[in-house]
């Protein structure tokens, strides 16, 4: 179901709000402001010839979106899609546009709502990974969740091919 | 590169979006009636015009005040209070006449002041309570709920068809 | 209220009687050039015609019966010119240059409120009248060139039908008789699809009514067709229709037989002056009888008529009445324009300083209304049409319903050359079909009854129709039994319509109005024609929409007249505008008989209800305000001095006191939609310019409702 964002403005600048989601059995999270809309799974169509990064598109009222399946990009084995299993329709800059992708997740758990000295660095057990996460928070349940830097999930080279896809 | 499709930017993702909301969501004009809101689907709205000078007509309900020519054409006016059997507070310089449309049928409806345009999706209308202060439930074709500022809000939608029946009898 | 023009208006006639004479002059003048060269511009020919005509019509409008008769007759003349019945020699020219001088003549004595003298106009229309009957054609040995045609065949031809016949002959045209059968309901449609089909192939000469009809639901008419192409076309140009064709040979007479019963007599319309004198049964004068046939020499003029329309088809277009009254419309804003430079102009009257202006603007205003007069004018005179098209429906009726009911019926239709607004033509149909079923199934005994009272066995229905001003009366006559005073006063007591009392103080005419009360001429007993539950109150209330006044009258064992008087058009009406306490109301002017001012003193209260003395009459009176219960403001006490305002409803009369007169407009009527059609004593409504709606009173019902009040209290 769709949940668009009414512009509710953060209670104060030292919070950070993030939403929590699962991939491959692990917990992320993402800021809540990058987040247009989570929807259910809709049929991926794929695309001939496309860079390796894109699953396919979709098309969103209209619009056709990049999806980019979060396992893929952090090596972890593909499970078949549940009832849990979401979309996240987030807005990465690349190249100096704002585009809108599409991020296969196996489900959202819970809004965050965090103080910014609560995000800790990361740890460096996620040291491959490091340039993709920007801190660890704690979810409750001693659960920690990973913060994803959106902007860093794809390449240079993958966000030029991405912004030469857009067309305008 | 050339692809056969062009990804969405944010600027066409929230295009696609307003043309989505703009065919499946109901605009709706608002407006005050003895201090609640009602609304009435912008489709039905022809004009607004100023209060103007009514002549009356004898032998009609209490709350026909009257017609006024509107482009050539001579419209039936309605005091909307009056037919919503609503207390009477005086009219101010906000009020209005609402020109509507009912089947091709203009009638005109005075109003104490129009407040603007809300925007609804289906799953944003309730239907109409049972109990409502309004004397008349088959008035009201369901509640609209919207967010003005950080307040809830409640328009009351106004069954067209039904405020503008009425019969003159011989 | 003078009857009479202003002296304005009638100045204002004059002028442009003027131009329009002028504008004749000149086209003579081309005629006569031409004629010289040896050619002759139709177009000319057809302007004359049309200056003549519209003299006529401006002419009627203001009683100046010298030059309606003139040009009444030139417009003959100009007719037979038009089609080529007659030759333009030198002589006829002469004739028509005469009338030139003959109307300036008139112009001036008018002018000079001369009564003038009427002789020499009757010399030249006599004159007029010999040349338009000198025949152009030379006579032919066999004009027929070999088809001996059905003498019955040729006595229903009207004379341009049977000139197109002559002249299809004479091109070597075959003849062609196609049957074809019709649905009673959509024929007008089918009888267009018909001609529509035949027209590219050839030349509809005329269409009768066949013998048989295969059903009740059928009519079957019999298409005579000219045409150069061969018989497997014209076959395959009415593909899909019910129709068949057949050659008419040569040298056999042509089958087609008019229809035996009932017997369609056409009288020509009586010659109508501007005050003609209401028509009696009798028929008309001799002398009015000839003048008329030597206008109309044919008994069908209006199957010529149709014939005329088909022959000029290039110069005509279908127009959506809808348009019309669109156009009508945006005339009637122009004049509320015109009223707001109007007020400007009053305001700016008493400026010294805008003396120059004053005139200036005011030269202006009076030829831009006079511009908007004439474009009114044009607008109603295009929405005009003949009743005979729904004249001739109801003959279709009669035949049918006659011989449904066993009975012989003569119908007798004059006047259908009368002109009607087109709306007011469709809406009257149904009323009227439903008054000659009326007639036919009680008001004509059976023949056994009829034979036996002293009266021919074939009853007669009359149907005449006449233009009386502003207004169209049309009458239906029967020479049956008359209505029965007593089963109407039993019914409507049956019906608690009246209380015995009530009955015996009624007077004939009272009585005889029962009927158009709910429920008392409807039969108990449904039967196939008229049994429908429609009674003559729902032909009243139709006639009452169109603005329309029904009366009726009776003599027991001589028959029954219903007179249905209607205005001209309901697009544009002129009203009386009047207020009562601080309101305005508009009055159709037609409804108006007129006013008067009165004091208290002239009014008195007998038995509570208020009433004044005219002219030795008691004249009951309703207050308006009272009618529609006006609260009067505080600043609109109730004037010392009142005007009544006296309006009829048949033979009703009633003063409707109000406070001030405002004067006189011309309006066109708007309705309040639908949810407000049913108020009561109001019309609908009109714009007075300055942006000031007002509501135009419905005078008929305003009067039933006093009538029925004064009945009640009495």
């Amino acid at each position: 179901m769709r949940s668009r964002q009414r512009a509710h403005a953060p209670k104060s600048i030292d919070t950070v709000q993030l939403v929590a989601f699962v991939v491959a059995g692990s917990d992320y999270a993402i800021d809540i402001m990058r987040i247009k809309e989570i929807i259910n799974p809709v049929r991926v169509t794929p695309v001939p010839k496309a860079p390796a990064f894109i699953e396919g598109v979709i098309e969103l009222r209209g619009a056709i979106l990049p999806v980019v399946d979060l396992r893929k990009r952090f090596d972890l084995p593909a499970t078949p899609p549940t009832r849990a299993t979401k979309l996240l329709i987030v807005v990465i800059e690349v190249a100096g546009r704002r585009m809108i992708v599409a991020l296969v997740v196996d489900g959202v758990s819970e809004p965050l709502r965090v103080a910014r000295e609560e995000v800790r660095p990361p740890p460096p057990l996620a040291q491959g990974e490091a340039a993709t996460f920007t801190g660890v928070v704690h979810a409750g349940d001693d659960r920690i969740c990973m913060v994803l830097d959106l902007d860093a999930i794809l390449s240079s080279k993958e966000k030029v091919t991405l912004a030469s896809l857009s067309g305008a | 590169m050339s692809a056969p499709f062009s990804l969405a930017t944010e600027e066409t993702y929230l295009r696609a979006i307003d043309r989505h909301e703009a065919r499946t969501s109901r605009a709706v004009l608002t407006f005050v009636v003895g201090g609640e809101t009602y609304g009435v689907d912008i489709l039905h709205i022809r004009e607004i015009i100023k209060m103007r000078t009514l002549t009356e007509v004898p032998r009609t309900p209490a709350f026909v005040i009257g017609v006024i020519s509107v482009r050539g054409l001579v419209i039936p006016v309605l005091d909307l209070r009056a037919r919503l059997r609503l207390e009477d507070t005086p009219l101010t310089r906000a009020a209005r006449i609402l020109v509507v449309d009912r089947d091709g049928e203009p009638f005109g409806l005075l109003v104490d002041a129009v407040s603007g345009v809300v925007r609804f999706t289906e799953s944003e209308i309730e239907p109409p309570p049972a109990t409502l202060n309004v004397a008349d439930g088959s008035f009201l074709s369901g509640i609209g709920r919207y967010l003005s500022g950080r307040r809830q809000r409640m328009v009351i939608l106004l069954a067209l068809d039904e405020v503008v029946s009425f019969q003159v009898t011989r | 209220m003078s009857d009479g023009p202003t002296e304005k208006a009638l100045q204002e006639f004059l002028s442009e009687a003027q131009e329009i004479v002028e504008a004749f002059n000149r086209d003579l003048l081309t005629l006569d050039e031409e004629r010289a060269q040896g050619r002759s511009d139709p177009d000319v020919v057809n302007d004359a015609f049309r200056a003549v005509h519209s003299l006529k019509g401006l002419s009627g409008l203001f009683g100046v019966t010298r030059m309606t008769n003139l040009s009444h007759n030139l417009e003959n003349l100009l007719d037979s010119l038009r089609l080529g019945r007659v030759e333009l020699k030198p002589a006829m020219l002469d004739l028509l240059f005469e009338a030139v001088g003959q109307f300036h003549r008139v112009i001036g004595e008018t002018a000079e409120g001369q009564a003038g003298d009427a002789q020499p106009i009757d010399d030249l229309i006599a004159r007029l009248d010999a040349a338009a009957l000198q025949r152009a054609g030379k006579a032919e040995a066999d004009p027929f060139n070999g088809y001996q045609l059905d003498p019955g065949l040729l006595s229903v031809l009207t004379e341009y039908e049977e000139h197109r016949l002559r002249e299809n002959i004479k091109a070597g045209r075959t003849l062609y008789r196609i049957h074809a059968a019709f649905d009673l309901m959509t024929i007008d449609k089918e009888l267009d699809a018909l001609k529509g089909r035949l027209k590219p192939i050839g030349e509809v000469i005329t269409y009768l009514p066949s013998v048989e009809a295969a059903s009740d639901q059928q009519i079957e008419l019999d298409v005579i067709l000219g045409s150069a192409r061969p018989l497997d076309e014209v076959t395959l140009a009415i593909e899909g229709l019910t129709a068949q064709v057949a050659v008419i040979p040569r040298g056999r007479p042509a089958h087609v037989e008019s229809a035996p019963a009932p017997e369609v007599i056409r009288e020509p319309a009586a010659a109508a002056p501007p005050k003609a004198p209401a028509p009696t049964i009798d028929p008309p004068p001799e002398a009015a009888r000839d003048k008329a046939a030597a206008r109309e020499p044919h008994p069908r003029d209006l199957g010529e008529r149709d014939e005329l329309s088909l022959k000029s088809v290039a110069q005509t277009v279908r127009v959506d009445i809808r348009k019309l009254d669109h156009l009508m419309n945006i005339v009637g804003e122009l004049a509320i324009a015109r009223a707001g430079f109007q007020g400007i102009l009053d305001g700016i009257k008493g400026d010294r300083s805008q003396v120059v202006l004053a005139r200036a603007l005011r030269h202006e205003l009076r030829s831009l209304g006079r511009k908007l007069d004439e474009l009114q004018a044009g607008i109603l005179e295009v929405r005009m049409v003949p009743l005979g098209q729904m004249f001739d429906k109801l003959a279709r009726v009669v035949r049918k319903i006659s011989r449904d009911a066993g009975k012989e019926i003569r119908l007798t239709i004059t006047g259908a050359d009368t002109e009607l607004d087109k709306l007011i033509v469709e809406e009257l149909s149904d009323p009227l079909m439903h008054v000659i079923r009326n007639c036919i199934d009680h008001g004509i005994e059976k023949p056994e009854a009829r034979a036996k009272a002293g009266k021919p066995e074939a009853g007669a229905i009359r149907i005449w129709a006449e233009q009386r001003g502003n207004h169209v009366v049309i009458a239906i006559e029967d020479d049956g039994a008359g209505l029965d005073e007593r089963r109407l006063i039993e019914k409507a007591v049956a019906r608690g319509l009246l209380d015995p009392a009530q009955a015996r103080e009624l007077s004939q005419r009272e009585i005889y109005n029962l009927i158009f009360l709910p429920g008392v001429s409807t039969k108990e007993v449904a039967d196939q024609m008229s049994g429908r539950g429609v009674g003559m109150d729902v032909v009243k209330t139709n006639i009452a929409r169109l603005s329309g006044i029904i009366d009726i009258s009776s003599q027991p064992g001589q028959g029954t007249r219903l007179t249905i008087t209607l205005p001209i058009t309901l697009a544009i009406i002129q009203a009386l505008v009047v207020r009562a306490a601080g309101r305005t109301y508009a009055m159709p002017l037609n409804s108006v008989l007129e006013s008067l001012l009165v004091t208290h003193n002239d009014v008195v209260t007998i038995e509570r209800r208020e009433v004044m003395s005219l002219r030795g009459q008691t004249l009951p009176l309703a207050r308006l305000e009272r009618v529609f219960a006006l609260e009067r403001g505080a600043n609109q006490p109730a004037p010392g001095r009142q005007f009544v305002v006296v309006v009829g409803l048949a033979q009703h009369r009633i003063g409707l006191l109000v406070d001030e007169l405002v004067g006189q407009q011309d309006i066109v009527i708007k309705p309040l939609g639908r949810a407000l059609e049913n108020v009561p004593g109001v019309a609908g409504a009109t714009e007075l310019g300055g942006q000031q709606t007002v509501l135009v009173l419905d005078v008929a019902a305003i009067v039933e409702e006093a009538i029925a009040t004064q009945v009640a209290a009495a």
